[in-house]
């Protein structure tokens, strides 16, 4: 929790299997209009070799951009998740998660997503991370990004605009729109060349697990909506 | 491994609760000692005695056993001024007077240390950074992080902080904010049970509306002690917070049925009353609860004790123990010569009243064979009845700081570092001395470095 820089994004395992979606079969191969170039450019960066900044704030090579000594980012608390979903991804409070289909899953998890209970009698904010905290944060993403591409298949798209949803391949401009546009909903800023590259390299990923465009939207979705940079402040 | 050491070290480890106060009266200039007591941790660990941390431990090492322990103490802490328990390159001398920790090295606070570089394209390093903390205030009192067409905007903002200033008042009405006040209640008040006016031991959702009405609106926080009126929802659920001076129907007359000549704020609502004072003649757990929340002592952790001689028979200081519960005895006195003394005044208010009407209820003649008067004391200082209980409360340092520090743990996750002492002082000496107005207080806050600086 220390960094202010937004972290490389992870490349993401398929994780829609528990979400009642059937992928198509047989996939057709994502990427097809991308050379075989292209596909090494969008290979996550490396870094590994980074150097870290040290505790004082200093850079340890020159041009690198130094970390705050102070540092002390917030853990966005249940209802600021849940609202910053809302209004990136144009849902409404009922349409975020539901548990089971039936529970609003921010209130069953409030006190892991930092809120209290009285009927739990849990009087203080809990300020640290819990153990279910991160399952509760994902659940919340995942569902949300889920949700958004059901509506987006089901009438007009509002989010998923930039990609066909049921094709298995899109243009590299098409992906990097569409990278962009959630970009500027989730974090509220144009993606970095980086960062386009990892989320367009996700494409590859879906491909091999038999996935189609719809997959990839809402995985790059849920790759931004639980990065470091989202989910604190 | 190395608490249990210190444990195994030191076998005749026992809590002294007296040693916080007499550790100020050497050190009554220290940071730690600005309302006259340091806490435990000053000597002991984090989980609280018997185990010591490095400084109690050198601290225990240099006492004289031979003498008693309140003469031997002043010589110890003597011996070991110019020791580097914690081994942080500072003597323990040093870091009591400058307000860190003599037996915690990790309080060296990295946060505190210099910005030496500041190249960053995305946050200004080192300083006050009106973009990041744009975006704070409208995650913390909006609930939601700005658009991006939102930040584009703010980009060409000729006065940042005045938007910062604008976007905060906007908050403050919203929605949101309104239900974070109810949130922060529930720390303060601490429900049990449910939210009915039905209920025999009070419905506590006028607490947490009175909590909310207090601290919003530019109003009187003192009121969360000296509100003579009742908070009221209207239309039910809207968010909107109505005083009213007196019950409008029976289920309100049940669920509040002091007399406004009887109402002081949190302490004497139904649930408060019912909860807290329960049975007993002398409401110890009353008022020792909002000595906590909103006085910021915590009596178990042995703060804010200032004893008050009332037997004067004993060897140690011991209070009158009036309902014959042993509090004269030499461990329990340390603590009922404070907490005895800051009861007596509430002594007039029923709790749970089983087989009348009378849960919740000022009675004239209550505990009067036990407490003849109302007469106790606050802050060591004598007070008579709960007018003049609350009165020197709410003007006190101690209700500002509290206040101060409910919010500021709530927006910061923590409590100020030691290089934010000054800029918290000034934000609760403000709060005490500009009518404790909540919201001007939070203005001031969101203006901090520490809220501030990325």
């Amino acid at each position: 929790m220390r960094a202010l820089l937004p972290v490389p994004l992870l490349t993401l395992p398929l994780l829609l299997a528990g979400c009642g979606k059937e992928l198509p079969d047989p996939p057709e191969p994502l990427g097809s209009e991308t050379t075989t170039d292209d596909q090494d450019d969008t290979t996550p960066p490396d870094t590994t070799d980074t150097p870290p900044a040290d505790d004082t704030g200093t850079a340890t090579e020159p041009g690198e951009p130094v970390t705050s000594t102070r540092a002390d980012l917030r853990l966005k608390r249940w209802r600021q998740l849940s609202l910053d979903l809302e209004g990136a991804l144009s849902l409404t409070a009922d349409q975020i998660c539901l548990e089971a289909g039936v529970y609003d899953c921010v209130d069953l998890n409030v006190v892991p997503l930092g809120g209290v209970s009285v009927a739990n009698g849990v009087f203080e904010h809990p300020n640290t991370l819990q153990a279910t905290s991160g399952l509760a944060i994902e659940r919340l993403a995942l569902q949300a990004c889920y949700n958004r591409l059901v509506l987006d298949l089901e009438g007009d798209p509002v989010v998923y605009t930039e990609v066909d949803l049921a094709a298995g391949s899109a243009t590299d401009a098409e992906a990097e729109a569409q990278i962009t546009g959630l970009s500027r909903r989730i974090l509220a800023r144009d993606p970095l060349p980086e960062e386009i590259a990892a989320l367009s390299g996700l494409r590859a990923d879906v491909a091999d697990e038999g996935g189609d465009n719809a997959d990839w939207v809402t995985l790059v979705c849920f790759a931004l909506a639980t990065s470091t940079e989202a989910l604190t402040y | 491994m190395l608490g249990l050491l210190l444990l195994l070290a030191a076998p005749t480890a026992e809590a002294r609760p007296e040693a916080t106060q007499l550790f100020c009266e050497t050190y009554a200039d220290a940071p730690a000692c600005i309302n006259d007591v340091t806490t435990c941790t000053q000597c002991h660990d984090t989980s609280g005695p018997p185990n010591f941390n490095p400084y109690g431990a050198d601290l225990s090492g240099a006492l004289d056993r031979g003498q008693a322990f309140e003469a031997a103490l002043p010589a110890a802490l003597a011996d070991v001024e110019g020791l580097d328990s914690d081994g942080d390159g500072a003597s323990n001398l040093e870091e009591i007077l400058v307000g860190s920790w003599p037996g915690w090295s990790e309080d060296l606070e990295p946060e505190c240390s210099a910005q030496t570089e500041t190249t960053n394209p995305d946050y200004r390093l080192g300083g006050y950074d009106a973009a990041f903390a744009w975006r704070r205030v409208m995650q913390d009192f909006c609930g939601r992080s700005p658009r991006y067409e939102e930040r584009q905007a703010f980009a060409g903002e000729a006065d940042p902080e005045a938007a910062v200033s604008e976007l905060l008042d906007a908050c403050l009405k919203s929605p949101y904010w309104k239900e974070i006040l109810d949130e922060i209640g529930v720390s303060v008040v601490q429900p049990v049970g449910p939210d009915s006016d039905a209920n025999l031991l009070g419905n506590w959702r006028w607490d947490l509306r009175l909590f909310a009405y207090a601290t919003s609106g530019g109003r009187d926080a003192g009121d969360l002690l000296q509100a003579d009126y009742l908070v009221v929802e209207e239309p039910s659920y809207s968010g909107i917070l109505l005083p009213i001076d007196e019950p409008r129907s029976d289920n309100e007359a049940y669920a509040q049925p002091l007399p406004p000549e009887h109402r002081y704020g949190l302490i004497t609502t139904r649930y408060s009353l019912a909860m807290r004072v329960m049975f007993s003649p002398v409401p110890r757990n009353l008022t020792s609860h909002y000595y906590r929340e909103l006085l910021g002592y915590d009596i178990s952790r042995s703060e804010g004790l200032y004893p008050i001689d009332e037997a004067g028979i004993y060897d140690w200081d011991a209070p009158l123990d009036v309902d014959d519960v042993g509090a004269w005895q030499e461990g329990c006195a340390s603590c009922h010569t404070t907490l005895d003394p800051l009861s007596y005044p509430w002594s007039r208010y029923e709790g749970i009243d089983l087989e009348g009407s009378n849960t919740g209820a000022w009675l004239e003649d209550r505990a009067t064979e036990l407490l003849p008067t109302t007469e106790g004391y606050l802050f060591g200082e004598p007070v008579d009845g709960p007018a003049e209980w609350v009165e020197l409360a709410v003007h006190s340092d101690a209700f500002a700081a509290t206040v101060t520090e409910v919010f500021f743990r709530y927006l910061m996750r923590r409590g100020p570092y030691t290089c934010e002492a000054e800029e918290f002082e000034a934000l609760w000496s403000g709060l005490r001395d500009n009518g404790r107005d909540v919201e001007a207080m939070l203005h001031a806050l969101v203006f901090t470095d520490a809220y501030g600086q990325p």
